[in-house]
């Protein structure tokens, strides 16, 4: 028999102050509830990954922080800064990629778009946008009507980074992106990180091609945060055991904080929210023999957190 | 060692978001100018040969109003119609506040069609200066009692010529303001337009139709009241020029003539009812779109 523990929501900033900060966030269009009840909290620095599938609620809860849709209940906080009462200067603070890849202007080109913004934010900085145009190969000369979806894609990625935002919320950033691009771009957030300090919220579906960036975790589903927390804690907490025993053999009774099990021949697997000392013991103390005990890859992991009994 | 938090990120000020908007709502209009601009090089062209045959006695176009009155109407879609409002798209992903942006973009289109009104204006008046006319209209004009059907003696009318003030060439700028500010209002207060199209067709069919015989009444009256009353439209459009009142000379023909010259005081009187309305409808249909 398993038990599913209750999983993490807990992340401890390194320096207490929290980028993105939610509380009891709710939102409902008609019947349907798109975010019911989030309590999320971005740290400052670093990357936040927003994991969830289709419809989860991602999306919405990105446009609640630029004030782009109205919540029903709870509260939110970008930078101690409430959207709904301070959204011009929250938006700002800023760099936002939609999920849309439709730019507003067709008839622009590259480079009135970024003259565009540059009127907007004045702490644009122009040499750098120029460099990151150069960098994802976009022409200034292009009209945004014409771009393909990923061109369109570095042209939001442009306009957002180049006025070193002190956090970045970035929907589904890398869909439309080919390999080498999706990894140019990779690059470029990395350099703003380590050029700004900021912080990144990414939602997406598509885990693994942020794999390398996340330093936290948050999994959403059917609008609700199943889990939250470091990226560390959860490979070192979140682990696979195989372990197999005598015919008949079932493994432990109650064994706590288990997300997945299952049975292959003689062998079984769990996947157990826990610590693996306790968890190894708790087997071999049923009869088993631990055979391995690994580590999920962030993928894996967020894809067993995502198929988590309540 | 403790670091000081970073300074907020700065907001665009007034003149930079009006300047960019300025610039977005001319390149946007780019083609619509290029196709009035050939219509307009067209009429020039026809009407400085017209005055060259001298067969032609330029007067001050009073029902251009309409027109002027639909172009500014229209405007506002061709103003916002990037913009997806209503999907909360880039214009609300912008650092400023909604409402004071959306002001600033319709004052930005504002600006465009003042300009354009200035410049037909000119126009009008080099014409005028060209053909070696005061632009003046001849309307027959009524003077004494007026029967209670209408009824007048021939010797009652005679004919003036009334010449335009310097307030006639002021109201074709709150014309295009007033429609201009009532088109912005449908623009951004309307999420599904075309429904709004039933409006017309109901009440053209209830005309049509005419239940209990009162729907003919009421469209009559609805109408005087939208276009002749004191407040009416053809107050805010040029103070009463047009309209003239139909009368019944003796032997049973009927005429048309003004009962007064248009006047200053009932040109402002139902402009600033007008510009109060168009602006209050502006304002609603801003909130629609406020931050909280």
């Amino acid at each position: 028999m398993t038990h599913a523990a209750p999983l993490p929501h807990s992340i401890a900033s390194p320096t207490g102050d929290l980028a993105v900060a939610t509380e009891g966030l709710v939102k409902r269009y008609g019947k349907d509830t798109a975010l019911g009840g989030i309590n999320l909290a971005a740290p400052e620095g670093g990357v936040y990954l927003l994991a969830g599938e289709n419809g989860a609620g991602k999306s919405t809860l990105l446009r609640i922080l630029m004030n782009l849709v109205r919540p029903d209940g709870g509260s939110t906080r970008v930078f101690g800064l409430d959207p709904q009462r301070q959204g011009p200067q929250v938006r700002a603070e800023v760099g936002y990629i939609p999920e849309t890849h439709q730019p507003a202007y067709r008839w622009m080109t590259v480079g009135r778009l970024l003259d565009h913004h540059a009127a907007y934010y004045p702490a644009w900085d122009q040499p750098h946008a120029d460099r990151l145009c150069r960098q994802l190969s976009l022409r200034p000369d292009a009209k945004l009507g014409s771009l393909s979806k990923g061109q369109a894609r570095r042209a939001q990625l442009v306009c957002a980074l180049a006025r070193r935002p002190r956090l970045l919320l970035l929907d589904e950033p890398t869909d439309g992106l080919d390999p080498v691009a999706r990894d140019e771009v990779l690059g470029l957030l990395s350099d703003h990180l380590a050029d700004t300090g900021g912080t990144i919220l990414i939602s997406t579906h598509l885990i693994y091609e942020v794999d390398r960036l996340a330093d936290h975790i948050g999994v959403l589903r059917g609008g609700a945060l199943l889990a939250q927390l470091p990226r560390e804690d959860l490979h070192r907490r979140l682990k696979l055991y195989r372990a197999d025993g005598p015919e008949g053999w079932v493994g432990p009774a109650n064994l706590q904080g288990v997300i997945k099990r299952a049975a292959l021949g003689r062998e079984i697997r769990w996947t157990v929210w826990g610590e693996e000392a306790e968890v190894a013991t708790r087997i071999a103390d049923s009869g088993g023999v631990v055979r391995d005990v690994a580590s999920l890859t962030l993928d894996d992991a967020v894809v067993a957190l995502m198929r988590a009994k309540d | 060692m403790q670091t000081a938090p970073p300074s907020p990120a700065p907001l665009p000020g007034f003149a930079a978001v009006f300047g960019e908007q300025l610039s977005v709502i001319g390149r946007s209009l780019r083609l619509e100018a290029m196709i009035l601009g050939a219509a307009f090089a067209l009429l020039t062209a026809l009407t400085l040969y017209e005055l060259s045959r001298g067969s032609m006695k330029p007067d001050f176009p009073l029902d251009a109003a309409f027109l002027l009155a639909t172009t500014a109407f229209v405007m506002p879609y061709a103003v916002w119609r990037d913009e997806k409002l209503f999907s909360h798209q880039h214009f609300a992903i912008l650092p400023v506040d909604r409402r004071r942006h959306i002001a600033i973009k319709t004052l930005a289109g504002a600006v465009w069609l003042g300009g354009a009104v200035a410049w037909i204006m000119l126009w009008l008046a080099m014409i005028g200066v060209i053909a070696g006319s005061d632009l003046g209209i001849d309307r027959y004009l009524v003077s004494g009692q007026i029967g209670p059907k209408g009824e007048i003696s021939p010797d009652q009318l005679r004919m003036v010529r009334w010449a335009p003030e310097t307030w006639n060439w002021i109201s074709a700028f709150t014309t295009a303001g007033v429609f201009y500010l009532l088109g912005t209002a449908f623009e951004l207060g309307v999420r599904y337009k075309l429904r709004w199209l039933a409006v017309p067709l109901v009440f053209f069919l209830l005309l049509a139709i005419n239940p209990l015989g009162v729907t003919q009444q009421l469209a009559e009256t609805t109408i005087e009241l939208l276009l002749v009353s004191p407040l009416g439209l053809d107050n805010a459009l040029s103070g009463g020029a047009e309209t003239l009142d139909r009368l019944v000379l003796v032997g049973g023909k009927e005429t048309t003539a003004w009962t007064g010259l248009p006047s200053m005081e009932n040109w402002l009187r139902a402009t600033t009812f007008w510009l109060v309305l168009s602006g209050g409808l502006f304002w609603l249909a801003a909130s629609r779109h406020k931050e909280a």
